[in-house]
């Protein structure tokens, strides 16, 4: 079909290509049956449109040589396979795709077959063992359709076997969680692991650490080691402070670099000025003339120097690296085939992986390596820092440079103006770095085009092959609101340099006021889409609701809640002036109503054998109905210890007081716990891409909460709050302490929606109130919160005033003998929170789809 | 007054002599802050989480200042009486067995109530007249009052981690005491106790301590609290009793700290980046 084209192209201009691309294979389609051509007509526009241009081409491609062979089949192919392509997870679609056109090579009667079950085979397998399973599984086709169905389905023994068989390699889906909670282990934070693409090296962003979806390097046990270790790695980077970098306090010594000149210096004669939105790495990078050279350098020093410091903090990770050994290491290229500078990195990489020094023929090239060998001993010490290391990227590229200079002599001038883009040269290595088992993919990894900008210069410095066990870390694949948070570190950094912070708090403080910040900017949009008919994200029903409540302070009628109930005033704390603002806040109750039942049946489906498991064990918690009550003057029956003991006292000479009685009372556990739902635009984001809404975990943590309260037989109230500004606080009502907790009930917390803004202080004032009517020994009051209070109505509840009045709200329930307990999903949270509601007053769940089953233990540690 | 004709028992001082001097490294003023209170009247509060050392503290303290050490454990079933005594019947006779309170008001001892929060709050206000000014305790049963000699002392620990809002300490009774923070010793120290506590070498109690570190990094973000000092000597002594080390810290911190089997293979590799 290649050849297909340039006729096309030819006869029609490119103009008419695209056309030209459909009529083709339409006209061999009708020829070979009307039908189909007429149903492929029909769906591939609408392919093309949702799943993009190569993906309709696969369809197309699929459908045609199926007719050509089979008109049946083709007419299958062309009406279903656009479901089934629509529904393949999009990382996998390309490969789907082109299994599918292979197989429909090979045989077409078996496309519908794999059509149908290779979703679910490419989350099993894949590479060359989902090929060798595939070809199985067409032979067996061959004898009986029925036993390659079952094959494919993976229903027979043999299926089974072969999968075994087949399936090399451990998939990081299996210990994501465990290197998770590793990385976290090791630095402290709240590290996440994501998968990376096929062909991607591991690398991380300093947030997130990036593990290939599968290892299969040996195919046993040691693949887990290879995990261990790149997670190790690459969590270094964060534990040992590669982004602390703050280029004033890089140790010069005796080797201060030369003035390059033009964009590679800035003020103090080193560095180039900072730019808007540029991490301290990349403004370090952008200060040598040719950053690729500096990259590939300051990729395998900061190796050198993180692998040196995790081989002393960690005895056990040395033995990994040693165990793994240098066998699985990509051969190290062919020394003499390098050009010069190229050499002196190479030279430097196998200094740091121990390798013996390679010979050098040239008289300059040897005195280059051997000064910038020297540099890599200076990383491995104990005290060297990112400091030591940008330090030790001089002393290795200066030799380095001189040859890259000599090499090029007549593009002197350009050499030392090269001035990418920012950004750019702390990528520019990226293309350069696939591994020996790299298909190619990593060019999504590089972004940057340092190769076109640097012109000439990369001819004879071509970046080098990266050791795949090391880690890397890339900060040009931060997020732009990380690298926000990082920028603004910096800034802050430099600010306290006097007052000797540390880096890390920095950048604690910052990514707090990035947060602050970016709720302020989600709202403003969000805002704006509240303006326009029904936006993305929200059903013409909420966006009327909200609305309304907007426009007319909250009163509101719709279907969600049963109209405006009573308004209530309260105080309001100001930090500022340090006294309440009495009747400052207006909170209007609302009754959510019960609705179509889908959320009951949905979490029922869901979580069906979970809700009876935790009834169950909430149930044998439920204390004994009846407590003997002692020493009573009156009861149901004697106490015969009391009566013994009465008969001592008085023979003692005691005086008897006839409380030899007891009865059976009924034991009160006498607990009333409240949940309070922020329901704030913010829950409606997703917790992982195609994963649920925050407020969706949230309720359905709150649905299986209720039937453990219940079972366990306390008094439950679910309620939610959103408003907009300090006279429209909605406080919504899904369930109140006296209602029972049924299907009514349940439905009833399936109206909680996200809405608005969030104002804290007067949603617990509000709960305390309504508490505090319910008689209870015990009142718990449980926040499920996603972040910090906020409100950015017509006046300002934000940062310290709301975390302040916040803080004052929870304090005025505790004085009236209510428990306060914050959940929440806002990892970065620790420092407000325990600051709002104290050591142990909160719990902070990095994982929300946990939240359900988290949410029931908690309640069970609360009241234990 | 025939109640005075009653015999009434009470342990032997000699019982309650701590006779070694048990091994605590200070950490920072705490001895201090221990000995100006006790010399002040002023009972003690210790918090911090479990396994700290809060129990060997308060064993050195006696020690230190030459006080019988009388320790009650609490627990939710606790009374008023199993704390000041009881008549018990003795052959034909009726005798009164002083309850460890009362033991230890009349010897002038140390009283340590170990996790406080435990006993009921009903059962902890007996407490109260000891802590103010009036230093007493009157035993209605027996009609007498007991007066504390000026060695006594109260000391009472809870773990404010365990985070339940049905057993906290009512303001009423912890506005009697002055607190101690405790919580687990830097590392340096810790690794001192741990080689001294279980006879291992200092290389191992360092790599054990660090293993503990990391695993602290875990608290709140899976684990509900961090390894306990006790637990680092508990492993320690199973590597000094010859169990290989991982062996050791996966039956002393893997299997004792978690049950989900996620955090507990994170345990495990943390365990291996040390041994």
């Amino acid at each position: 079909m290649a050849d297909r084209r340039p006729t096309w192209r030819r006869l029609l201009g490119p103009a008419m290509q695209r056309v030209g691309e459909r009529v083709g294979p339409a006209l061999r389609l009708f020829q070979a049956d009307v039908s189909v051509g007429r149903a492929w007509m029909k769906h591939r526009g609408a392919v093309e449109d949702a799943l993009g241009a190569d993906v309709a081409e696969t369809y197309t491609e699929v459908v045609l040589l199926a007719a050509e062979s089979d008109p049946h089949v083709a007419r299958v192919l062309a009406f279903s396979l656009p479901d089934h392509l629509a529904r393949v997870e999009a990382s996998r679609r390309r490969r789907y795709g082109r299994l599918l056109v292979q197989v429909a090579r090979q045989s077409v009667d078996a496309v519908p077959l794999v059509m149908r079950t290779l979703p679910a085979l490419l989350t099993r397998l894949d590479g060359a063992p989902l090929a060798r399973y595939l070809a199985r599984a067409l032979e067996l086709h061959a004898q009986s359709a029925a036993k390659a169905e079952s094959f494919l389905r993976m229903e027979s023994r043999e299926a089974r076997d072969t999968e075994t068989d087949l399936q090399l390699g451990l998939p990081l889906d299996k210990v994501k969680r465990t290197l998770a909670l590793y990385a976290r282990a090791h630095c402290g934070e709240d590290v996440q692991v994501r998968a990376l693409a096929v062909g991607q090296k591991a690398f991380t962003d300093g947030r997130h650490v990036f593990l290939p979806s599968v290892v299969d390097h040996f195919g046993d046990e040691r693949d887990f080691l290879v995990y261990r270790v790149m997670t190790a790695r690459n969590a270094g980077y964060i534990e040992f402070g590669t982004l602390d970098l703050s280029l004033d306090r890089v140790p010069w010594g005796g080797d201060a670099p030369p003035d390059w000149g033009g964009a590679h210096t800035g003020g103090d004669g080193r560095w180039p000025e900072r730019r808007e939105g540029e991490l301290e790495l990349e403004r370090m990078l952008r200060g040598f003339p040719n950053p690729a050279l500096a990259r590939d350098l300051l990729t395998v020093l900061e190796n050198a120097r993180i692998e040196a410091a995790l081989r002393r903090e960690y005895p056990g990770i040395g033995r990994d690296l040693d165990a793994l050994g240098q066998a699985w290491r990509p051969d190290r290229p062919d020394f003499a085939g390098l050009a010069p500078a190229e050499q002196v990195v190479e030279a430097v990489a196998r200094a740091t992986l121990g390798l013996p020094p390679p010979v050098v023929a040239d008289r300059r090239t040897k005195e280059a390596v051997e000064v910038a060998t020297a540099a890599v001993e200076r990383v491995r010490t104990p005290d060297a820092d990112i400091h030591t290391t940008v330090a030790a990227i001089w002393a290795a590229y200066l030799p380095a440079h001189a040859l890259l200079v000599r090499a090029n002599p007549t593009d002197d001038d350009r050499l030392t103006m090269p001035d990418g883009p920012p950004g750019q040269g702390a990528n520019g290595g990226g293309d350069d770095d696939t591994d020996a088992g790299g298909d190619g993919a990593a060019d999504a990894e590089g972004g940057g085009a340092t190769g076109e900008d640097a012109g000439d210069d990369t001819a004879d410095y071509q970046g080098m092959a990266d050791d795949p066990t090391s880690g890397m870390i890339d900060v040009g694949q931060m997020s732009e609101a990380e690298r926000s948070v990082e920028t603004r570190a910096q800034e802050l950094m430099a600010a306290m340099t006097e007052e000797q912070s540390s880096a890390r708090d920095a950048r604690a403080e910052a990514r707090r006021q990035a947060e602050a910040e970016r709720s302020y900017a989600e709202m403003a949009e969000f805002l704006d889409r509240m303006e326009g008919p029904a936006g993305p994200e929200v059903s013409a029903h909420e966006a009327a609701v909200d609305d309304r409540i907007v426009l007319t302070g909250g009163q509101a009628l719709d279907a969600d809640t049963e109209g405006a109930g009573e308004t209530f005033r309260y105080p309001e704390w100001d930090a500022a002036i340090d006294d309440h603002k009495p009747d400052w806040v207006r909170v209007t109750e609302y009754e959510l109503m019960p609705g179509d039942g889908a959320f009951v049946g949905q979490v029922r489906d869901t979580y069906g054998p979970l809700i009876s498991r935790i009834r169950r064990a909430f149930e044998a918690l439920r204390p004994d109905a009846l407590r003997r009550q002692r020493g009573l003057l009156d009861g149901d029956e004697i106490d015969l210890d009391r009566a013994i003991l009465e008969r001592i006292e008085a023979r003692a000479g005691a005086a008897a007081d006839g409380r030899i009685y007891q009865r059976r009372r009924r034991r009160e556990r006498d607990v009333a716990v409240a949940f309070l739902v922020d329901m704030s635009s913010s829950t409606n984001e997703v917790v992982r891409r195609g994963g649920k809404r925050v407020i969706e975990v949230e309720k359905e943590a709150l649905v299986l909460t209720a039937e453990a309260v219940d079972a366990i037989g306390d008094a439950c109230a679910i309620w939610g709050f959103s408003g907009y500004g300090r006279d429209q606080v909605a406080f919504y009502v899904a369930k109140s302490f006296s209602d029972a907790w049924d299907d009514r009930a349940c439905e009833r917390v399936g109206r909680i929606s996200w809405k608005m803004e969030n104002r804290d202080g007067a949603a617990i004032r509000h709960a305390t109130r309504r508490m505090l009517e319910w008689p209870a020994r015990v009142r718990l009051l449980v926040l499920l919160s996603d972040g910090r209070p906020l409100d950015c109505g017509c006046d300002h509840y934000s940062d310290r005033y709301a975390q302040e009045d916040t803080r004052m709200a929870l304090q005025e329930a505790r004085k009236a003998g209510i428990h306060p307990f914050c959940i929440t999903v806002d990892p970065s949270g620790q420092s407000y929170l325990s600051r709002m509601y104290g050591e142990g007053g909160y719990t902070v769940i990095s994982e929300v789809e946990a939240l359900p089953e988290r949410l029931t233990r908690i309640y069970r540690r609360l009241t234990r | 007054m025939k109640s005075m004709q009653t015999p009434v028992l009470t342990p032997s001082v000699e019982d309650f002599r701590i006779a070694e001097a048990p091994f605590y490294l200070p950490v920072a003023d705490e001895s201090d802050v221990f000995q100006a209170a006790w010399k002040a009247r002023i009972p003690v509060l210790l918090k911090g989480p479990t396994g700290c050392g809060k129990t060997r503290f308060v064993a050195h303290m006696a020690h230190q200042l030459g006080l019988p050490l009388v320790t009650v454990a609490c627990h939710e079933d606790l009374t008023a009486s199993d704390l000041i005594g009881r008549y018990l019947l003795h052959g034909d006779q009726t005798v009164w067995v002083d309850g460890p309170l009362t033991a230890a008001v009349r010897h002038g001892a140390l009283l340590y109530l170990d996790e406080v929060v435990e006993a009921r709050k009903d059962t902890i206000v007996v407490i109260h007249p000891l802590t103010d000014h009036r230093r007493e305790l009157s035993i209605d049963k027996l009609a007498q009052v007991v007066r504390a000699p000026p060695n006594f002392m109260l000391v009472v620990s809870y773990n404010p981690g365990y985070q339940s809002v049905l057993k906290e300490l009512k303001q009423s009774t912890r506005q009697r005491f002055v607190a101690l923070d405790f919580s687990y010793p830097p590392p340096e120290v810790e690794t001192r106790v741990v080689a001294r506590e279980a006879g291992v070498d200092d290389e191992v109690a360092h790599r054990l301590v660090k293993v503990a570190g990391k695993i602290r990094n875990l608290t709140s973000r899976g684990l509900d609290e961090g390894v306990s000092t006790r637990l680092v000597v508990h492993a320690a002594r199973l590597i000094a009793g010859g169990i290989p080390a991982r062996s050791a810290a996966a039956a002393a911190f893997e299997r004792a700290l978690a049950d989900d089997p996620d955090l507990q293979a994170s345990i495990r590799e943390v365990v291996a980046d040390f041994f």
